[in-house]
């Protein structure tokens, strides 16, 4: 698994996921995320396009940061999911509780 | 990739045996997704299974033993002539019935959403079978994947 800054605009930080967030990888985005959000950083989009996989531990991490960043008053979203993934989010109801997108460029709008 | 004939073949009782630490649950998943892909299940499929393994045997790694003294984890695959994937999970930690715990609340507010309690979830809606059973003071999850899940 691998989490990168694609860019920051405004307070708006957007960040590619790629690979498997499974038990082992997930605390790398818990532990990327929370660093982020000491430098100030409070809302964020994800693009998971390159997401291959996300098992419960991934699903709790995101979790997490999500309940963390609302509690700051910004906001966690996700964008571009592969279908495996979406299957998982929306079999777990997190669809309903994490805005996702189909592109970077609707996240962008909202 | 083997010729088609040889893809519904039955495989033979394969096992895997190994102390339940996290570290090596990427050799117990490779083990059953190389079988997985052998007898004929498709990627989507292939990659449910390894949902629902990484929840069975971080269930077992993260509850069955004391972090300090883990014991042995034992996975057994099967395939079936009918096309059907056996596995089963046993470990001699505590008596455990994952199956028992409650659903997670699906329709909860992000912030009322607990942490945690997905896996299980996860498992019974992927697989075709699940049952768990105590036996000789070990814990058995016996899992079933038919090729295709039905929706």
């Amino acid at each position: 698994m691998e989490i990168k800054e694609l860019k920051r605009t405004n307070d708006l930080l957007t960040a590619t996921l790629s690979g498997r967030m499974d038990a082992i990888t997930a605390t790398e985005f818990t532990n990327q995320l929370e660093s982020w959000i000491t430098e100030n950083q409070k809302s964020f989009t994800i693009d998971c396009s390159q997401l291959d996989y996300i098992s419960s531990a991934g699903l709790r991490a995101i979790l997490m940061v999500a309940k963390k960043v609302r509690g700051l008053d910004g906001k966690l979203q996700l964008a571009a999911l592969q279908e495996s993934v979406q299957t998982v989010f929306e079999i777990s109801g997190f669809d309903k509780i994490i805005p996702i997108f189909a592109n970077l460029d609707d996240a962008a709008a909202q | 990739m083997p010729p088609p004939s040889n893809k519904r073949k039955p495989i033979a009782l394969n096992l895997l045996e190994m102390p339940a630490k996290l570290e090596n649950l990427p050799r117990f998943m490779t083990f059953v997704c190389e079988q997985a892909r052998q007898f004929d299940f498709t990627d989507k499929r292939t990659l449910e299974i390894e949902l629902v393994l990484e929840e069975a045997l971080v269930n077992v790694i993260e509850y069955a033993y004391p972090a300090e003294l883990p014991g042995r984890l034992i996975l057994h695959l099967e395939g079936k002539a009918d096309g059907k994937l056996h596995l089963e999970i046993r470990d001699r930690g505590i008596a455990f019935n994952p199956l028992e715990r409650a659903a997670p609340d699906l329709e909860a507010e992000l912030m009322e959403r607990p942490i945690g309690g997905l896996g299980i979830f996860l498992m019974k809606e992927f697989t075709d079978g699940l049952s768990w059973h105590r036996e000789n003071d070990e814990n058995c999850l016996s899992i079933i994947f038919e090729p295709r899940h039905a929706d």
